[in-house]
């Protein structure tokens, strides 16, 4: 068993299976002998985004190894309770996807990341302001500019 | 007591609001919290009656802090209340949190069915087995309490005595709060004043102690444990009181007993919740009078001071106890302030893995939304991960376009600097890395051939390494080239030019390039056209017999004609440098194999660029590949005559540097004499030291095998020499006595003689990715072959006739035959893909380009384009497309060979036809009877490619411009010139694709926006004056697994 202490003092106990999804927590497990006694600090991460990453990392704990996937890349999410565990507000998925890349565990980033694009994907400009609470800063005639400039993308 | 006159003080007081409406009661409570806030301030040190009772308290441990989840109101249904049913989550029904530096411990109880006894007063205790303690609670007050593990469950009365207990400890707790704990000062200020005025406040404020200061000092860790214990019960008898904070509160406890100093003293404070003081507040509009508004200032500063799990665990009650449109109202204002513009805030690596997920439609959409999405989607960052990526992944990574690329941007930028300079000078200074890269572009090398796919990957690194400067958006460049020619083809938006050929020959071979048409036909005649204008560049005269094979690299151009000979012309200057003779008939096909390098071995192969020609002598030769430039010429003696036209040309064209061989004793020099050339004696010079060099080889042999550039003949074909098709050192050929031979270059022997077909091979094809070979044959049957073992793999029937033509690429063979029909097979599983339909006589031409997704093909009638796959994507993948649909069926919904339309119609024999990304160049024969005539059709694609090529230019010159105004001193925002539009003279334009760009730099201005645009094609809009900043930048392919 390894205990981790998340940002906020929260103790968490976990088994090495789950640790060793992350590669930071695998390496330091490895490189400290005595872990099962000393938790590990993870200052970078907050009490409730770990319990997430806990979550995530034992559901995923039995996956086999993926094998590099070659080709475009796709958002597309086909596990459904990756899917639903995703279904977190913005902060969240904010922190987890730093979270996932400060512990280096690379599935979990992924997703993270997949689930940005496909929250950006297939929207208009606005709908991207008001998602992203964005304002808009451009003039008009700036607006314009970049419209045009990007106009070879609209049309098919 | 103060207390109890203090209530009925309140009482008289609400009394007499009562008649009031309710908006002024509003108010004045209000004024009465103003008035008390002032109050407080200067009664605190009166109010505060504080004994301090030292203590021995050796406190070793904390124990937690227990709190059975608040009752919620009984007509709360999940209709009306959606979050009434929600259970508390795991991370708030137990944790620590620090209160003045030590650690304390909550926790929530499950209480399923407790068993309850309501005793007197609204008091209701429960007993609980688990932890051998009491619940303890008020319908009207939350009752906390204090309770010896030890003893015997309490009565009530002991209750009461403990209660009172403590009682005795709260001035003290109080005091040293205050002085401990500055920090929370004005809750406590506001208590000791209250105490006098309002018990619920006092109240209020006591349980804001306990919550936060009840470690201020060891001494009174015990006692503040149960402060508002002795609060509660002190306000016991008033019913009406709402401490509707106690209820939440949860209770503390010091497991050291400083009267007893018992070893093991837990104490557990429980506390039950009753439901009035929830209702209370829910209630709110319904029994005003009975609500203690002037707590609510009080509420929200305790709040304030409670750590934030505290908080959450807070607002979970209440939020569990909020109707439907307090909810709708709540989440809508937590759903928009909770939105931020996280994407901005991520590490830059991270934003690039996210951007590697989305389209570029997107892309496109993303960098419009705001200033900081414009500079990230548009840094050197996204173009590389991005842009760099799609490239890749469509298979348009190509070297020699980042190249050309690279070198006409930075051209631009040297002109414009050299211009803004106000220094006119030549741009073609040898310190000039561009003019020395454009050197070794023109020159015929093959060292690019040697890039890794890797190294072919980080070409422009390679390229900046040797000082080239890249270009911003390179990539996206060329995406967007890639893109736009695309979109054009699909949507058949061209630009036709036609021009007629030479009456009406037939052209039996044709290539081109973005720059020149060659061409080669039946009467003895190459022609080479402008590619833009279809312009006659060069008439290439010298062949004796028809031509009818060509095929160039670079600047030289072989030729095999009826004549017998292989010629070798110089492109740019339209002669004839090298004769190859030794076929004694036709020359019916010929290949130029440049070296690759072999994935096996790692070797380039051949070792070099070599032509092998194959005639209806029924032998191959095999011949080095001349350099025009660099290579002496060379002509048989038995051409003599021909190279005495040779020289005729040359003078008459003025070019002493590639005069051909003259034998000593010809009257020649006297012509060449005539030029008038100062370098005459140096001509004459290196005339010698060729001749003396062709002289010792021709002495050396006495007949044309002595010719230095052949290597060998490959015999073992009986008849005609139909077909060649070659890759490395494999060389495959097919012939008319109806066999196919794989030969290996190198040695120039026959590896595998392939048997099967059974009339004359008209077509082969080649794959050395699969090391597979494809035959077409009369017999109306491809076949394919393994070239590794020489075994016939498939037989593949569907023709009815002769299969004239066959290209094979690592998804797919297609053959088009006299049975009108093109046909698509899958080479490695040799399956049957799809026959294209439509044409209404036998093919004479076509050619596949799985890159680029096309069929086009002709027969008399018209030209047609094919849709190659509906899933583009399977093209490019080698293996991918057919194996796909037998092992997992996905690709039934895949269509191959879809008729897009017809590109010409009313068109006779269809000579040829050739296509490249941008265009498609056909030729011929139009017309009826004596008005036959051959033409020449150019099909340009490639609208809309000027203006991005300028976009692109323009780039650079507000890129070069800005990076002579180092940014570093003034503020982001005021160097963002975000639009600088620049104009400059289109009559510098050269409309020649390969020519430099547009401005002679003299016209270079820039000018701020003002609307005056004098050209409007030449004004476009730079981008953004990005500079951004170089950590962004830097590895991005490291940080990209």
């Amino acid at each position: 068993m390894v205990k981790l202490t998340s940002s906020d003092g929260q103790e968490f106990t976990i088994s090495k299976e789950v640790a060793y999804q992350s590669v930071l927590l695998k390496n330091m497990i490895e490189d400290v002998l005595d872990s099962e006694e000393n938790p590990i600090p993870l200052p970078n991460v907050s009490g409730p985004i770990l319990v997430k990453v806990i979550e995530y990392a034992t559901h995923h704990k039995d996956d086999p190894v993926k094998p590099p996937v070659e080709g475009p890349r796709t958002s597309e999410i086909v596990d459904e309770w990756d899917k639903e565990f995703m279904n977190i507000d913005q902060g969240s998925l904010y922190e987890l996807i730093l979270a996932a890349n400060y512990l280096d565990i690379k599935d979990l980033l992924d997703l993270g990341c997949k689930t940005v694009a496909n929250m950006i994907k297939g929207k208009k400009v606005e709908e991207l302001r008001k998602l992203f609470n964005i304002q808009n800063d451009f003039t008009p005639e700036e607006e314009e500019q970049i419209k045009k400039e990007n106009a070879w993308c609209e049309e098919h | 007591m103060n207390t109890i006159t203090d209530i009925t003080e309140i009482k008289k007081l609400r009394n007499e609001i009562k008649p009031k409406s309710s908006t002024t009661k509003k108010k004045d409570n209000k004024e009465q919290y103003q008035k008390y806030k002032y109050g407080n301030m200067s009664l605190t040190p009166t109010s505060v009656t504080t004994t301090i009772i030292t203590k021995t308290t050796t406190t070793t441990e904390y124990p937690p802090l227990y709190f059975a989840p608040p009752e919620l109101p009984k007509d709360c249904d999940s209709s009306t209340y959606p979050l009434a049913n929600v259970p508390t989550p795991y991370n708030l029904k137990n944790f620590q949190f620090d209160l003045n530096g030590s650690p304390t411990y909550f926790k929530e109880i499950e209480i399923n069915q407790p068993e309850t006894n309501t005793v007197g007063n609204g008091l209701k205790i429960t007993k609980t087995n688990t932890v051998n303690s009491k619940l303890i609670s008020n319908l009207s007050n939350p009752y906390i309490k204090r309770i010896n593990r030890k003893r015997p469950a309490p009565d009530i009365d002991t209750l009461i005595q403990n209660d009172i207990y403590f009682e005795n400890e709260e001035s003290k707790d109080s005091n040293s709060h205050l002085h401990d704990v500055p920090t929370i000062r004005k809750p406590h200020k506001r208590h000791a004043s209250q105490q006098d005025v309002n018990p619920h406040e006092e109240v209020f404020s006591n349980n804001n102690m306990n919550i936060s200061g009840n470690h201020n000092s060891n001494s009174a860790s015990v006692a503040s444990a149960n402060i508002s214990d002795s609060e509660c019960n002190k306000n016991l008898p008033s019913p009406s009181m709402s401490p509707t904070l106690n209820s939440k509160i949860k209770h503390i406890n010091n497991n050291s007993d400083n009267t007893e100093n018992e070893n093991r003293d837990d104490y557990l404070d429980l506390v039950k919740s009753g439901s009035s003081p929830f209702r209370d507040i829910t209630d709110l509009s319904h029994n005003q009078e009975d609500i203690p508004i002037s707590n609510i200032p009080y509420i929200i500063s305790t709040f304030d001071v409670l750590p934030p799990t505290m908080k959450s665990y807070i607002l979970l009650h209440l939020l569990k106890r909020c109707r439907v449109p307090t909810l709708q109202y709540i989440s809508s204002l937590i759903l928009t302030s909770l939105k931020y513009d996280f994407f901005s805030l991520l590490p830059v690596h991270i934003s690039y893995r996210i951007i590697q997920y989305l389209d570029f439609h997107s892309i496109a959409i993303c960098s419009q939304v705001s200033k900081s999405w414009y500079k990230l989607f548009n840094s050197p960052g996204v173009d590389t991960a991005i842009w760099k990526y799609q490239l890749k992944n469509d298979f348009w990574i190509d070297e020699k376009e980042i190249k050309e690329a690279i070198i006409l941007w930075n051209k631009n930028k040297n002109k414009s600097t050299v211009t803004l300079n106000g220094n006119v000078a030549s741009t073609s200074s040898y310190s000039n890395p561009t003019s020395l890269l454009k050197e070794d572009a023109n020159t015929l090398s093959f060292e690019n051939d040697d890039l890794s796919d890797e190294n072919k990957e980080n070409f422009a690194a390679l390229l900046q390494s040797q000082g080239y400067e890249i270009p911003p958006n390179l990539y996206k460049y060329l995406y967007r080239r890639h893109h736009l020619l695309k979109k054009n083809w699909n949507n058949g938006r061209c630009h036709q030019i036609s021009f007629p050929g030479n009456g009406s020959m037939v052209v039996t071979c044709l290539q081109f390039d973005d720059d020149k048409i060659i061409s080669g036909s039946d009467d003895n005649i190459i022609n080479i056209y402008d590619t833009a204008t279809g312009k006659l560049r060069k008439k290439l005269t010298g062949h004796t017999g028809g031509v009818w094979v060509l095929h160039y690299y670079g600047n030289t151009l072989v030729s095999g004609s009826t004549d017998r000979t292989v010629r070798i012309w110089d492109i740019e200057e339209g002669k004839c440098t090298h004769q190859f003779e030794g076929h004694t008939s036709t020359v019916r096909c010929l290949q130029i194999l440049i070296p690759t390098k072999n994935s096996i071995t790692g070797k380039m192969e051949p070792e070099c660029p070599l032509i092998v020609t194959g005639s209806r002598d029924t032998t191959l030769r095999v011949w080095r590949l001349p350099d025009t430039k660099k290579d002496k010429p060379y002509f048989p003696q038995s051409q003599q005559q021909t190279i005495n036209q040779q020289i005729m040309n040359m003078s008459e064209s003025d070019q002493l540097s590639t005069i051909p061989i003259i034998p000593l004793g010809q009257q020649q020099a006297g012509q060449i004499n005539t030029d008038g050339n100062n370098n005459m004696v140096n001509t004459i010079a290196g005339r010698l030291n060729l001749i003396n060099s062709v002289d010792s080889s021709l002495n050396s042999g006495n007949n044309n095998n002595v010719n230095p550039y052949f290597l060998h003949t490959l015999h073992g074909h009986t008849q005609s020499v139909r077909a060649v098709a070659g890759s490395g050192n494999v060389l495959v050929s097919g012939s008319y006595d109806s066999t196919v031979r794989v030969w290996d270059l190198k040695t120039g022997e026959s590896v595998h003689l392939l048997r099967g077909h059974m009339d004359k091979v008209y077509s082969v094809g080649y794959s050395p990715e699969l090391e597979l070979a494809a035959s077409g044959s009369m017999d109306t049957f491809v076949r394919v072959w393994s070239t590794k073992t020489g075994q016939c793999l498939y037989q593949l029937e569907g023709h009815s006739s002769l299969v004239g033509l066959l290209e094979i690429s690592p998804n797919y063979i297609v053959s088009a035959a006299a049975d009108n029909t093109l046909r698509i097979w899958s080479p490695s599983s040799g399956r049957f893909i799809s026959a294209l339909y439509g044409h209404t006589a036998a093919i004479t031409c076509f050619h596949h380009d799985a890159r680029l997704n096309r069929i086009v093909s002709g027969s008399e009638g018209a030209i047609k384009l094919w849709e190659l796959s509906s899933d583009e994507r399977l093209n490019k993948r080698p293996g991918t497309s057919v194996t796909t649909t037998e092992t997992g069926g996905v690709s039934t919904k895949t269509t191959y060979g879809t008729y897009k339309r017809d590109l010409v119609t009313g068109i006779q024999c269809v000579w040829k036809i050739e296509i490249d990304e941008r265009r498609l160049v056909c030729a011929f024969q139009r017309g009826t009877g004596n008005n036959i005539k051959t033409w020449f059709e150019v099909l340009d694609y490639g609208e809309g490619l000027q203006n991005l090529e300028d976009e692109f230019i323009q780039n650079s010159l507000s890129k070069s411009s800005s990076s002579s105004h180092p940014s570093g001193g003034e503020s982001e925002n005021k160097n963002y010139q975000f639009m600088k539009l620049i104009s400059h003279d289109s009559s510098s334009n050269n409309s020649s694709y390969n020519t430099s760009h547009p401005s002679n730099g003299q016209d270079i201005e820039m000018k701020e926006k003002e609307g005056e645009e004098e050209d409007n094609i030449n004004t476009a809009i730079s981008h953004a004056n990005i500079n951004p900043s170089s950590s962004e930048v830097n590895h991005i392919d490291d940080s990209l697994s």
